[in-house]
């Protein structure tokens, strides 16, 4: 915050910063409207909808590339700012405030960091007859017509599925997801329609993320949290931070590198843990929310988010056939 | 010098002759009735008169001017000084019978004074006088077709083309207002060119006729 | 007069030069990117799922139009030529539908007849799981989008009925009953608006994604939409975008043949006294049919989303969300749709007097483009746009407006050029030999004569452009978002009530065009 302090008064002459947003608005835009009080520049900001709904910011921020309109791309998941620094659209920045976020969860060189995360979750019914421990109980039998997943082709799912091949490997891979279609698994347009789906006990079971999860059980739905594969030699949970990263060449970048700083702080990590996006603190020392487990205390799937954008692209052609186009 | 002048005018509709190689003169203050069977050419020789169509050959003249030649109208409707009276007599709807006439007088840059000066006096000529502000659908079939004629003579063109003015007329009706159309050229002396398919209007109102069939002139007289 | 440069030809020119830069010029830079590789076409188009997609749609689109245009007509007709109480607020709520994008509209349907909605509330479990199996399906689909286009139908059939010269009806009238009157006469002579009104809504369904995606009912735009969103691929979305244009192109021909060498001249009919049908005995039944059609198609969908907003406090928040996007929506669009309006009447007046060579072009473009998803145009503009030397175009509102005058010229210069049909050509003929040149027949003869239509295309392309989401989501400055986006971006993990509030104040939004335009009717039918 001192650094912040003296950097307004210091030598600031644009007074803007242009912000490119795929975490939900109702989450980000309070963050970013603090910022602005406390600093005096005016956030200028871009928001996102749900992916399957409506083409949106990372197709403005690829086709913006030669010209670039902002100075900061805030994602909801790593592998997106990773397919900038692919692209050649980010800047690497080492901002003072990522030295207290675990190497794990930022890009080596800089090219994005990482914080508050969600993790992937299953989110259960009360009332459901199946009692689903991990990802696997997808396929099992007994659980036929009874599950519902998020379009693997969008979002945080898309890494679920990247993650997943990353870890057992393409054979395994390619069953299980054969084994969803054979097991009359739904698709759902989001991860909040899955759990709203689950929370009406239209369906027993999904995987989604841990804050759509929290935000159904705020709201009085019925449902459990059970976090997946956390016994021995089990996968684990796969971690999705909050990802931020510098565009290139953006028109205010000395405020955008400033935005960054606030964004990786404690004070907004503890925010957006209390509020209902109810997100996971990758800070030591920062709270996590009440009805979520402090990161330290999961057992998490190790990926590198790097690896897991190339595992991406090259599951690409595999998903596509599986959906079907 | 003439009024209406055709020299060698040919024009083709798709590929189909419409007219060909016609010419004729009218002069100053002539009656002359364009006739013949329909589909013969009648109202292609006024719209080229208008302006709204140019020869595909030949020259039109209007007052001494070129004003078409070889495919380009090389003067535009609007500035050929003409009157014309519509088939389907084309009053704006949207605008008062005044409105209507003084749509003409504006066009010439006339103060107000002169305009409802003239205004008033044609419609005087037409019997139309007090019904400056009804709107044409609210009038009878002669008194729009009186509206029609009046508007086309209030700006004291160079010719008035007439298209078939009276069709749509009962004979008692038709009767009086071919009357009427005789009255007012022997009051204002103006050129005129009335197309038309009947005998009968073309025995009253031609003092000479332009005779077509299928494009080609069948007889001046 | 063909070959003299002169001002009629420059402006008409003109018109076409900003229809080119606006629409064309993005287009072609998409095809340039698609055309990058043979990959791009076989990875979709190659692919055959992609044509039982196609398959779908256009299965999809022909009963949403048969069922749009069945309904929308009759209510139409009992609207516009009955003296049915209350027609007025009859029309305003029916066309309510208009103003959400289908999504929403689909959202809407979900809280009334999904589990735990109001149906399921008022009528049991049992009930409530019935009919959500029935929504999310093809049945579903086809009501979702029959409410979200029926006002089109509706809009423009009540617009052209009442073009209709009341003399043409008396001498019918004097032979026949209403019925036949209006079977053989009326509904024949407004035929121009009518299948205007079904080609378009057969082409919006045709290119409509995220109603039938929430549907969970597989349609042709999702290959493209997926390209975007799932593989970044500009060049693959737009080739898997291009059928489409065949869509269009057969639309245009289906209303050519329909329409062919029909001219509706009916002498200079003016949009007043309208002959009505005097229903009699027929009228408490009928009002009791219309309030419970209203009540069905658009009192529950929109009552389902709204009735959770209705708290002080969900209200407060909802303004406080909304922000300036509220204003920004009123002005963006009001702007839009006047630019639309006035190139629209330059366009209508191009084709219909087939004032230059390639005038068929111009309208099989335009057409192809208000199919086209808003992404590929937009994606298109920001590449043609986005440049320093432009940035006063790019960076401000200017270039949402561009987006907005590409996707929808089609919608304002096909409605203006339907009310130009019906007036006849001698009326500007006239005038020219009065000694009127061109911008003096524009302003006193010809937009006159095609006032009616101008309002109607205003109206309509407000409404469209309100609730836009593809191009207001991906070409509005940053900071500078509309009502309709917004709301789309809030709707993640936004709480149900804050949703529904946001829709209310959509509504309320509805009422302004309409109250415009409504003024702007009398204002006109009193001076003339």
């Amino acid at each position: 915050m001192l650094i912040l302090a003296g950097c307004s008064k210091a030598s600031n002459p644009a007074k803007n910063v242009v912000v490119y947003v795929s975490e939900d608005q109702v989450f980000s835009e309070p963050i970013l409207k603090d910022f602005e009080k406390e600093t005096g520049i005016q956030v200028k900001a871009v928001f996102d909808t749900e992916e399957a709904k409506s083409t949106g910011v990372m197709n403005r921020l690829l086709a913006e590339k030669n010209n670039p309109q902002a100075d900061v791309y805030w994602a909801n998941e790593p592998v997106r700012a990773d397919v900038l620094r692919q692209q050649g659209i980010s800047a690497p920045f080492k901002p003072a405030n990522a030295q207290q976020i675990p190497a794990q969860f930022k890009d080596e060189q800089g090219y994005w960091t990482g914080f508050s995360a969600r993790a992937r979750v299953l989110v259960v019914n009360r009332a459901a007859k199946t009692k689903p421990t991990s990802v696997l109980s997808y396929v099992d039998p007994e659980a036929k017509g009874k599950a519902v997943i998020a379009n693997p082709l969008f979002g945080t799912t898309t890494a679920q599925m990247a993650a997943l091949f990353s870890v057992w490997g393409e054979e395994r891979g390619k069953q299980f997801l054969a084994g969803l279609k054979a097991n009359q698994v739904k698709l759902s347009t989001s991860n909040g329609e899955s759990a709203d789906f689950v929370g009406s006990g239209e369906f027993e079971f999904a995987l989604v993320d841990s804050d759509d999860a929290v935000d159904r059980m705020r709201r009085g739905k019925p449902i459990d949290i059970v976090y997946p594969d956390q016994a021995e030699g089990e996968v684990g949970v796969l971690i999705i931070p909050n990802a931020v990263a510098l565009i290139r060449g953006g028109p205010n970048s000395e405020n955008g590198k400033l935005l960054i700083e606030y964004l990786l702080s404690k004070e907004t990590e503890r925010k957006l843990a209390v509020a209902d996006c109810a997100q996971i603190p990758l800070n030591r020392g920062v709270e996590p929310p009440k009805e979520l487990k402090p990161i330290d205390q999961i057992r998490t799937m190790k990926v590198n988010y790097a690896d897991l954008a190339a595992k991406l692209q090259a599951i690409q052609p595999v998903l596509k056939e599986w959906i079907g186009y | 010098m003439s009024a209406i002048e055709f020299q060698g005018v040919s024009k083709r509709y798709r590929d189909r002759p419409v007219l060909c190689d016609l010419s004729f003169r009218i002069e100053e203050g002539e009656r002359v009735v364009v006739h013949g069977p329909s589909g013969c050419g009648k109202t292609t020789v006024l719209r080229l008169v208008a302006g709204f169509l140019a020869p595909d050959e030949g020259k039109v003249l209007v007052g001494g001017r070129v004003v078409a030649s070889e495919g380009i109208a090389l003067i535009g409707p609007e500035q050929r000084r003409l009157g014309m009276v519509f088939q389907d007599l084309a009053l704006w709807p949207h605008l008062t019978v005044a409105q209507n006439l003084d749509f003409a007088l504006k066009a010439q840059g006339l103060a107000g004074e002169i305009r409802r000066e003239r205004l008033s006096d044609m419609l005087a000529r037409v019997q139309l006088s007090g019904s400056e502000d009804v709107y044409p659908a609210r009038l009878s079939g002669g008194q729009q077709q009186r509206v029609a004629i009046a508007r086309a003579l209030v700006a004291q063109p160079l010719a008035v083309l007439m298209d078939e003015p009276l069709s749509n007329l009962d004979d008692e009706l038709r009767d009086e207002l071919c009357g009427q159309i005789l009255d007012l050229h022997a009051q204002l002396g103006f050129t005129l060119v009335y197309v038309t398919h009947s005998k009968e209007e073309m025995r009253r109102i031609g003092v000479r006729s332009i005779r077509l069939r299928e494009g080609h002139p069948a007889g001046m007289g | 007069m063909d070959r003299v440069l002169n001002s009629k030809r420059i402006t008409l020119w003109v018109a076409v030069a900003i229809f080119v830069i606006a629409g064309v010029l993005p287009l072609c830079f998409m095809l340039a990117a698609s055309l990058t590789s043979a990959a791009n076409y076989t990875a979709t188009l190659g692919n055959p799922r992609t044509w039982g997609l196609l398959r779908s749609s256009l299965l999809l689109a022909m009963f949403t139009t048969t069922l749009a245009s069945l309904a929308g007509v009759t209510l139409g007709i009992v609207l516009a030529k009955t003296d049915l109480p209350l027609r007025s607020v009859f029309a305003v709520v029916l066309s309510m539908p208009l103003l959400f994008p289908p999504y929403i509209l689909a959202v809407g349907w979900y809280e009334a007849l999904g589990r735990g909605g109001l149906l399921s509330q008022w009528a049991g479990s049992a009930v409530g799981e019935a009919t959500s199996a029935w929504l999310f399906a093809f049945p579903g689909a086809v009501l979702v989008l029959t409410t979200a286009f029926l006002p089109v139908v509706l809009l423009l059939t009540m617009t052209y009925l009442r073009a209709v010269n009341p003399a043409l009806e008396q001498a019918a009238r004097l032979s026949s009953r209403w019925p036949a009157v209006l079977g053989s006469i009326t509904i024949p002579l407004a035929a121009p608006g009518i299948v205007l009104s079904l080609v378009l809504v057969f082409l919006m369904t045709m290119g409509e994604f995220g109603a039938p995606a929430f549907l969970r009912v597989d349609v042709f735009p999702v290959a493209s939409f997926t390209q975007f969103t799932a593989f970044y691929n500009f060049g693959a979305a737009t080739a898997a975008a291009l059928p489409l244009v065949v869509v269009a192109l057969l639309g245009l021909a289906v209303e050519q043949r329909v329409l062919r060498e029909k001219t509706f001249q009916f002498g200079w009919g003016l949009q007043r006294d309208c002959e009505q049908v005097a229903l009699g005995s027929a009228r408490t039944p009928l009002f009791l049919l219309i309030t419970l059609t209203s009540l069905v198609l658009v009192a529950l969908p929109l009552g389902a989303l709204v009735l959770r907003g209705l708290s002080l406090a969900v209200l407060r928040e909802a303004l406080d969300r909304a922000g300036a996007s509220a204003i920004r929506t009123l002005v963006y669009s009001a702007v839009s749709a006047t630019a639309l309006s006035m190139l629209g009447f330059f366009l209508a007046y191009l084709i219909h007097r087939r004032a230059v060579a390639f005038w068929r072009s111009i309208d099989a473009v335009a057409l192809f483009l208000f199919t086209l998803p808003g992404s590929v145009i937009a994606i298109g503009l920001i590449a043609v746009w986005n440049r320093p030397s432009t940035n006063w175009i790019y960076a401000t509102p200017a270039i949402l407006v561009t987006g907005f005058i590409a996707q929808y010229a089609a919608l304002s210069t096909r409605t203006i050029l339907a009310g130009f049909a019906q007036t006849s050509p001698s009326l500007e003929e006239a005038a020219e030999v009065a000694g009127a040149g061109w911008f003096r027949r524009v302003r006193e003869i010809l937009v006159p004569l095609a006032m009616p239509s101008i309002l109607v295309s205003w109206a309509v392309t407000f409404l469209f452009c309100a609730r836009e989401v593809s191009l207001a989501l991906l070409l509005a400055p940053p900071g500078q978002d509309t009502l309709t986006a917004r709301t789309m971006t809030l709707m993640a993990n936004g709480s149900p009530e804050l949703v529904a509030a946001l829709c209310l104040l959509s509504m309320s939004l509805t009422a302004v065009p309409l109250a415009v335009y409504g003024a702007a009717r009398t204002l006109w039918c009193k001076a003339v």
